[in-house]
């Protein structure tokens, strides 16, 4: 089928979707790719001078959107998934939409944030120009089998035209420095207050060299598997990176990039993290020094995470955490250690995933809930279809038993935590308990913010 | 006071599955008898006497790192047979099963040595086996729950350790699934199963404390785990 006709109907139905009022994000380029089956459609294109993926396990749709901000207030014509669907059949509906009728692509730049077991169906090989690696840790099993396999399918989509900018912390996605056949520009963390040794039976994703599997050494560990390593043996190591973070001061939202002040836009490490690969991938496309601080450092970005509302007067914040991927709780229970004063949080989710129909719980097990077992966390609500599998993990966590309270009726929620809890309030929940909890928090607000 | 010893082997490597759970749990079981634990993380660059432990622990791990461990284990096999064959605790879950059978044909159609303790063959799938299971087993009353995630498929082999309610068997289209040989619980069941099945839990701490001549006394089934059994049973599978 002529790609002038492809394009016509896959903009023809964006325009019927919008019509209906429905997101249109995925169904054309479903129509597209598995009705019409033009699976090859997208090598057509006659793609811009930059072509830029963000893929990984945790942070590309923070990070894709911080490039997008830096590179559109530095004029730069950006085209990007801003909607979060990126897997094929949204980046193929994305991009047909953006051509004319030759199949010539409309903007000047192309970001798209990637799905990592779709990254080789979206570009054939050599056709990124520039592909950021963020992270490759522990993530939906159920789905990826694990980071092995999501590391092999990410490299067939890797051709030797595409410069990489990849988080050297990581040693799994490290190990491109020494065989990716272009340019690697590697990023990382410095040593930070929160860096910390490993014990025996810490859980690491990674704990031994790709190249000779003898153990790697960490001098520190950011969470994880995240760090600086070194093989004792080879030459397999972590070592100094182009672009690194240092002076990290999460308090004041501030660190330094090879020496240069940034603010960061929240107060978590995951913002050094996509900070950094924003400004490594804009100075390697040739964005000035200055101009991308200029734009850092105006501290107007939002970062969409952690919404915050509130409830009988205490302040109410919702924080996301995919389930299946034991950083992301960790990076949030963090967060929530980090604030100053009480605290109480509820916890939980109906279903493990959105995306298929199994119960695998064994990633509770991984996540590092001992963090909440300090004297600043009030109460911790479990709700949800899964509550006893949360509590029984919970309980392991030396969290005390009064503080440890398994809600069977989600409906007395509200008068529980009004009545026998302080202090802020967390969420941690499933997209469908985060918003039946806001609704019935608000509902039941007697402060009147409701 | 009498000690239990307990080996996470290869707990830095076969550590893809909420592991540390199953040691968390058998650690308070034990605690719970007044009996004292110890455990001891050993892996790839340790020593490891297969004398000296009461319970020995391996849990899944990548495809590769099952290869990397499987290089280094294959030292211990006599030392691995005697202990088998002299009653020590085996707890084996998810790919680590693949270990100790008598070789992994994996899918560039190569066949590997394995430990050879057990007559079965592994191979190494293009299709992955994804799903919650519901298990008998003989041992206890209740049954089994828990989830695999694998590419390896075992051949036939007679002492299995669970019949399927709902599942998968060792391999597709069989209604048996692990490996009960003297003290050695082998299971394609991954992750946290000691955890998610106190009453078999119960099982074998009771057959530790048996073995070792230490007292016993029935526990009270009134911790967290015994009501998370009895709600994920009651929501996925009685009322299904």
């Amino acid at each position: 089928m002529k790609l002038r006709l492809i394009i016509f109907i896959n903009k023809l139905i964006t325009k019927i979707c919008k019509l209906f009022k429905k997101n249109g994000s995925v169904y054309p380029g479903y129509i597209i790719y598995d009705v019409l089956r033009q699976k090859k459609i997208l090598e057509n294109i006659k793609y811009p001078k930059y072509v830029i993926a963000v893929t990984g396990s945790s942070g590309k749709g923070s990070t894709t959107e911080l490039i997008n901000y830096i590179l559109t207030k530095k004029g730069y014509d950006v085209c990007y998934n801003k909607n979060g669907s990126n897997g094929v059949l949204a980046a193929t509906t994305l991009i047909l939409n953006n051509c004319n009728s030759k199949g010539e692509f409309l903007h000047e730049v192309l970001l798209l944030e990637c799905d990592e077991r779709h990254l080789k169906l979206i570009f054939g090989k050599n056709k990124m120009t520039h592909l950021i690696i963020t992270n490759m840790t522990r993530d939906q099993p159920a789905r990826h089998g694990n980071s092995d396999i999501v590391f092999a399918d990410v490299l067939k989509g890797i051709g030797n035209n595409t410069k990489l900018i990849i988080n050297a912390d990581d040693p799994l996605v490290n190990r491109l420095k020494y065989t990716h056949k272009n340019e690697v520009i590697r990023y990382g963390i410095g040593k930070t207050k929160d860096s910390y040794i490993g014990s025996a039976s810490d859980l690491v994703d990674y704990a031994y060299c790709p190249k000779c599997n003898r153990k790697l050494i960490y001098d520190y560990y950011h969470y994880g598997h995240i760090g600086n390593f070194h093989c004792p043996i080879c030459d397999f190591k972590r070592g100094n990176v182009d672009f690194e973070a240092t002076d990290v001061n999460l308090e004041k939202k501030k660190a330094k990039i090879n020496g240069k002040s940034v603010l960061l836009d929240k107060n978590v490490l995951y913002a050094v993290y996509y900070t950094i690969a924003a400004y490594a991938l804009c100075k390697t496309i040739g964005v000035e020094d200055k101009d991308i601080l200029d734009v850092l450092n105006e501290n107007k970005h939002e970062s969409k995470r952690g919404k915050i509302s509130s409830f009988d007067g205490r302040k109410l914040i919702s924080l996301e955490s995919k389930n299946e991927n034991n950083l992301s709780y960790y990076q949030s229970i963090k967060y929530i250690t980090d604030q100053p004063g009480k605290k109480s949080i509820i916890i939980g989710f109906n279903n493990v995933s959105r995306r298929h129909p199994h119960n695998d719980i064994s990633w509770l097990w991984d996540i590092k809930f001992e963090l909440l077992n300090c004297k600043n966390i009030d109460k911790i609500y479990c709700i949800g279809r899964f509550r006893y599998d949360v509590a029984a993990r919970l309980s392991f966590a030396g969290i005390e038993e009064d503080k440890l309270i398994l809600v069977d009726d989600l409906e007395r929620i509200p008068d529980e935590v009004r009545e026998k809890s302080v202090g802020d309030i967390y969420t941690m929940c499933c997209i469908e308990l985060t918003g039946i909890l806001k609704r019935m928090l608000e509902e039941n607000d007697e402060n009147g913010n409701g | 006071m009498e000690t239990v010893k307990i080996a996470h082997l290869y707990y830095d490597i076969m550590n893809l599955y909420g592991e540390n759970g199953n040691i968390r749990y058998l650690k308070k079981k034990f605690e719970d008898q007044n009996i004292k634990t110890e455990v001891y993380f050993l892996s790839i660059e340790d020593d490891i006497d297969f004398n000296k432990y009461d319970v020995y622990y391996i849990g899944s791990g990548t495809d590769n790192n099952k290869k990397i461990v499987l290089n280094n284990i294959l030292k211990y096999r006599d030392n691995i047979k005697d202990a088998i064959y002299t009653n020590k605790f085996f707890l084996i879950t998810g790919n680590a099963v693949d270990l100790f059978g008598k070789s992994i044909m994996n899918n560039n159609g190569e066949e590997i040595e394995a430990l050879h303790i057990f007559d079965y063959i592994v191979t190494e799938e293009e299709f992955r086996i994804i799903e919650d299971q519901y298990y008998t087993c003989s041992l206890i009353d209740e049954k089994i729950i828990g989830f695999q995630n694998r590419l390896s498929v075992m051949s036939k082999y007679s002492n299995n350790l669970f019949e399927v309610v709902k599942g998968t068997g060792s391999s597709p289209n069989v209604t048996t699934e692990g490996i009960l040989y003297n003290n050695f619980y082998g299971t394609y069941l991954l992750g946290p199963i000691l955890v998610r099945n106190p009453h078999f839990t119960d099982y074998i701490v009771k057959k530790v404390c048996k073995q070792k001549d230490l007292s016993y006394n029935e526990p009270k089934k009134d911790d967290i785990c015994y009501l998370a059994y009895d709600e994920f049973v009651k929501n996925f599978y009685e009322n299904q």
